[in-house]
């Protein structure tokens, strides 16, 4: 599509609350071809689809806003709901329609936004979404009746299943039609008390002239103005800032009416309320059965004190062994199936640096890449499902008050459990969180989750340098290291997440509130195309990313090539070639090979840096060999693993952690002391520092593309840093203080 | 006549969170000013709303409240700012 076609395009928005299946029916409109942008200057995703008119067959642009409660704007998302829907959004014109979803089981709470909709002026559709449980739960409306009250047409569908679509697309051909071939019926036009109307009269026009709102849209936006009487909403504190004049006789309004005794906080609310109410009223024509026994009883025992907890850890249990365990067996597959397209090009190509620039840089970019799928899958299957059989806000119903300490809340236990077997998915998770601070909080708390990329560094550095030391009888050192590196990962995410919700992240005052929706059987097809959905966005918006970058770690440690060096060791092959024989030239070449690639990677840009970054971790018991490491830890931190056993001259070995490479780091001798370089204490410190670090490229990648900037992942990248230097630094300075250093 | 006046019940409104599991009230009004009554308030919460607890978390917060027939979960913090005439 090109941008001048775009500009062409008539636009109509979707707006509804959280959860009434707003998303589904966006789906259902446009089919899967949405394409995601950013609101200009701010990092809430703007997400917009192409759908086809019945009948004249003309082109429309769907706009999908972010789900909101209300039309008074606190949060980014509902200010851009806000700002569009009253043509004030830079960047996006003002919709020609607006399509109202609402949740037919939950009715009157969703009407109060579908009511301000209304308010604004602009034509609207309201759509009864999840008719199916309401029909289910025994409620039955009367939609003729609906819509003399809203003056709006009213249409019934179940976006999952794609019912009641193609009514729907009628409907906005018909309301998007010429003005004579519809009949319109009188607008909703909301009531409200005498004292309040006759300083609204005078104040709505004004907020028209002023902010720049349509004069249809001004009555109702001057009511919010009125009506946030702690002026925190984001157009009441510009307007404090741009139109003082205008905010003051607001503010004498405010008093005016509280003088006469109406509370103008609740002004709005309260008459909303009414009216909804008297709708409900006549709308209604079955209400619904009392109770949903079955829904009743899971309850009683999935919020159980006991056997509540129990369960969800249970579930805990199962989904976390499922990234870290079960995901493995399709990650080995995907790296099997490299190995053998690897090996199909080493046959099929002659030596040379465009076979290397094949296997090593670009397969092992897009394996980099893919790695990351099964583990995506997996989660999103089961955070896919426990939302759509309801028991996502029960988890967060029982898990809130331990998240709440940390600033968090109980949705963002999740994303950070599932940070224990990747930081890329459970960032992805985070989107379950609507609170945009805390989610952002938990986004920057999931790096510091100890990953399943740091247990081989975890292994090589305890396996080959903490004592097997009984400690109390039944544990050993060995074992109580490892679970310290966790309660510290543990520990400083959490306290990191708390610390910045106290202070950047403070959040915009809102009450933590959620739905908690009856249970109802899972729709597989909408939890496979969730799955899809999110893998498919992570290979396209972050895999050719991490694919690039893989390739340029890659050329850091494969280059500058040394021909001399080559030759030399071609020269040796071919003596022991004619020296020896059987399993001792074997051997010899294997040696050889090794010692080559030791020496091609010290000489490498990667050597270089490693050398040239030794000063600044030299004060953590580093040197430029473990920095190289570091270096290549950025393509998965497990890197640092067999980057280090190519630096040492040791044989890759497949499974755990090499014993050669254990050996190879306990003999290394430093060159300055003439002691072993790696003591106990630089293990700590190693470990520590990975722990507090964000070598994770992928890691990067991601937080860029949920929070839409780089401002975030740059950030993380240098305070995680500076932790982790800090980190290793204290723990090696104060152990080589009391005197472990030196053991 | 006099003995009936004596006992004309009195409704206190309490704060709903000091509620218990299965009981309800009637929203009354709200205890302090803050920013958050407003979020509370468009979620259906207004003066006369019927509120029903039904149950708090297993480590006692949040709670869970049936409003204009459906289930929210609130923290009680937020919850101690709603006043309600408790079920006689």
């Amino acid at each position: 599509m090109n941008p001048r076609q775009k500009t062409s395009l008539r636009e109509i928005a979707l707006v509804g609350n959280p959860n009434s299946g707003k998303t589904s029916v966006f789906n259902a409109l446009t089919g899967l071809r949405h394409h995601t942008a950013n609101y200009p200057g701010v990092t809430v995703e703007k997400k917009t689809g192409p759908m086809k008119l019945p009948g004249s067959g003309e082109e429309i642009l769907v706009l999908d806003l972010p789900g909101t409660y209300s039309l008074i704007p606190r949060s980014l998302d509902e200010k851009v709901v806000h700002d569009v829907l009253l043509g004030v959004q830079s960047g996006t014109v003002r919709p020609s329609l607006v399509v109202v979803v609402l949740d037919a089981t939950n009715f009157e709470r969703n009407l109060y936004l579908a009511l301000q909709v209304i308010g604004t002026g602009l034509p609207a559709v309201l759509v009864l979404n999840m008719w199916d449980l309401a029909v289910e739960r025994g409620l039955a409306f009367d939609l003729a009746k609906l819509e003399t009250w809203t003056g709006c047409p009213c249409v019934k569908t179940v976006g999952n299943r794609r019912d009641g679509i193609a009514d729907l697309s009628h409907a906005i051909g018909r309301a998007l039609g010429p003005a004579g071939a519809r009949e319109t019926l009188p607008c909703f036009f909301l009531a409200l008390p005498y004292e309040v109307e006759s300083e609204l009269a005078a104040l709505s026009r004004e907020v028209e002239t002023v902010r720049g709102v349509d004069s249809s849209a001004s009555r109702e936006e001057a009511l919010r103005l009125l009506g946030d009487t702690y002026e925190e909403s984001a157009p009441a504190a510009s307007l404090a800032k741009e139109h003082p004049a205008l905010a003051e006789k607001i503010r004498l309004s405010r008093a005016r009416l509280q003088g006469l005794g109406v509370d103008t906080s609740s002004v709005e609310a309260e008459a909303r309320y009414r009216a909804i109410e008297k709708i409900w009223a006549d709308v209604i024509a079955r209400k619904a059965a009392a109770g949903h026994s079955a829904s009743e009883r899971l309850d009683v025992f999935l919020t159980h004190p006991v056997w509540g907890l129990l369960f969800f850890i249970f579930l805990m249990a199962v989904i976390f062994q499922s990234i870290f365990t079960w995901a493995k067996v399709p990650m080995d597959w995907i790296a099997s199936g490299i190995n053998l397209l690897a090996h199909g090009v080493e046959a099929a190509l002659p030596d040379g640096e465009f076979r290397h620039l094949l296997i090593d840089g670009i397969l092992g970019g897009v394996g980099n890449v893919i790695v990351f799928l099964p583990q995506i899958f997996l989660l999103f299957f089961f955070i896919a499902f426990f939302e759509d059989t309801g028991y996502m806000a029960r988890a967060a119903f029982v898990l809130d008050r331990i998240m709440k300490k940390t600033g968090l809340n109980g949705k963002a236990f999740l994303p950070l459990l599932s940070s224990f077997a990747c930081a890329v998915p459970g960032i992805l998770a985070t989107r379950t969180i609507e609170d945009r601070p805390t989610r952002m909080a938990a986004i920057l708390a999931a790096p510091f989750m100890s990953c399943s990329a740091r247990l081989p560094i975890y292994a090589l550095m305890i396996g080959a340098l903490i004592p097997a030391v009984p400690v109390l009888g039944a544990f050993d050192l060995k074992g109580l290291t490892l679970l310290a590196m966790y309660l510290l990962s543990v520990t400083s995410g959490l306290g990191v997440a708390a610390l910045f919700r106290k202070t950047v992240l403070r959040g915009e005052q809102m009450p933590f509130v959620f739905e908690l929706p009856p249970y109802r059987l899972p729709h597989w097809k909408n939890i496979l195309a969730v799955m899809w959905d999110r893998g498919r966005e992570f290979l396209e918006r972050a895999g050719s990313i991490i694919f690039c970058l893989s390739i340029l770690l890659w050329f850091l440690v494969s280059y500058p090539r040394h021909p001399a060096v080559e030759a030399r060791y071609l020269a040796e092959k071919q003596t022991a070639r004619v020296q020896l024989v059987g399993e001792v030239l074997k051997d010899k070449l294997g040696e050889l090979d090794r010692l080559h690639r030791g020496e091609e990677i010290r000489l490498s840009y990667a050597g270089r840096l490693g050398r040239w970054i030794e000063p600044a971790i030299r004060p953590l018991g580093f040197d430029w060999k473990i920095g190289i490491g570091i270096i290549g830890s950025f393509a998965a931190r497990e890197v640092f693993v067999s980057t280090l056993a190519i630096v040492y001259n040791v044989g890759e070995q497949d499974g755990p952690v090499s014993v050669d490479l254990m050996k190879a780091v306990r003999s290394e001798i430093s060159p300055r002391t003439g002691r072993p370089l790696y003591t106990p204490l630089v293990g700590v410190s190693v470990m520590v520092f990975f722990v507090l670090g964000s070598q994770c490229m992928s890691t990067l990648v991601v937080i860029k593309r949920e929070t839409h900037s780089w401002f975030w992942p740059l950030f993380t990248f240098f305070y995680m840093t500076a932790l982790s230097w800090l980190g290793a630094f204290a723990v090696y300075r104060l152990g080589t203080w009391l005197g472990w250093g030196t053991a | 006549m006099s003995d009936l006046k004596n006992h004309e019940p009195v409704a206190e409104p309490a704060s709903l969170d000091t509620l218990r599991a299965g009981e309800g009230g009637v929203v009354s009004g709200y205890r302090g000013h803050s920013a958050v009554q407003l979020r509370l308030k468009e979620l259906g919460l207004v003066r006369g709303t019927r509120v029903l607890v039904k149950r708090f978390a297993p480590l006692g917060d949040p709670m869970e409240l049936v409003v204009r027939g459906y289930a929210l979960s609130i923290r009680k913090k937020d919850a101690a700012q709603i006043l309600v005439i408790r079920d006689l």
